[in-house]
């Protein structure tokens, strides 16, 4: 699965102790939210996107600290 | 008799502590928007901002701000919580002064200190000296109390019911949340659990997060009992 803005590979961000997290384009949300329901990885979609200019809004979605972001990267790049 | 005066001081009071949480709440969205538009703007689209402080020569650099976002805002879920919780008793400490004040058979007897007694220059200024302390007096005694015993005192000085019983566990656990965050490095221990009772939120050892949905929920419910109370302080003006 790509990002359909960049086109390139889906990014498991983390920003130290916090953590995971995934920004994509609004309107992937519901395919990506679908393969991460698929494999029980808990998530929540954060009240805040943002858009800059025209370019698509980018969603946030929020993963608990301990959840192991190397796994879900895998889930990504195989869905 | 219904006191008008009294009842529009109660209604200035609320509005000034409702808008202190607005402003509170607005100011909390507004930083969490701006982090993450940061993070979002360096993290996807690659801006390279540099920051300066020319106070002290130094740089910092927007890929190692936009990396600290998560943190940023865990820590000020939980700052601002703290203030949230804390308006609640500044509102309640201050319409116990308006109230008692107005209603000084229910002042708790308090002797008069003899610099409050030397410091005063008339027999009226003895009268206010005297009123202001006791009013300070009784309010103190209550402050250390449970929440449970302050809801409970309200409705017996405002004759009345204020908040309803969940409100009050809710508050209750909330309250001790806040003092884990302040006084136990946010780890639950036996106090909070004895505390908060079947509302607890984790077992000893357990960190006690601040995330959004609870920090929503707090607001919330700081709103609802500040709007509880005031409206039935005011019936009973």
């Amino acid at each position: 699965m790509i990002d359909q803005e960049t086109q390139e590979r889906l990014q498991v961000n983390t920003d130290g102790d916090a953590g995971p997290y995934l920004m994509v384009p609004l309107e992937q949300v519901p395919a990506i939210r679908a393969v991460l329901q698929q494999h029980g990885i808990a998530h929540s979609l954060d009240q805040d996107a943002v858009q800059f200019d025209d370019k698509p809004i980018i969603a946030l979605i929020n993963f608990g600290r301990g959840t192991d972001p190397v796994r879900i990267q895998q889930l990504l790049d195989a869905a | 008799m219904p006191d008008p005066v009294l009842a529009a001081d109660i209604a200035t009071l609320q509005a000034d502590r409702v808008r202190r949480l607005n402003d509170l709440h607005d100011d909390y969205e507004q930083t969490r928007k701006l982090w993450k538009m940061l993070r979002a703007d360096v993290q996807r689209y690659g801006k390279h901002v540099t920051f300066h402080n020319p106070m002290t020569g130094t740089r910092a650099d927007a890929v190692q701000l936009a990396a600290r976002t998560g943190a940023v805002l865990r820590r000020l879920n939980e700052q601002t919580f703290k203030d949230v919780i804390a308006q609640f008793e500044l509102f309640a400490s201050d319409l116990l002064r308006i109230w008692l004040t107005a209603h000084v058979a229910l002042i708790e007897g308090k002797a008069l200190s003899i610099k409050t007694l030397f410091g005063s220059n008339s027999l009226q200024d003895v009268r206010q000296a005297a009123l202001q302390e006791a009013v300070e007096s009784t309010i103190l005694k209550r402050a250390y109390g449970r929440p449970a015993d302050w809801f409970r005192y309200l409705g017996e000085v405002l004759d009345r019911p204020v908040v309803s019983a969940n409100d009050v566990n809710e508050f209750t656990e909330m309250k001790a949340t806040r003092d884990v965050l302040e006084h136990a490095g946010g780890v639950a221990n036996a106090t909070y659990r004895e505390k908060s009772g079947r509302n607890a939120r984790g077992n000893v050892g357990a960190a006690l997060e601040v995330g959004d949905a609870y920090h929503t929920a707090a607001f919330q419910l700081i709103r609802r009992i500040v709007d509880a109370i005031a409206k039935a302080a005011i019936a009973a003006a």
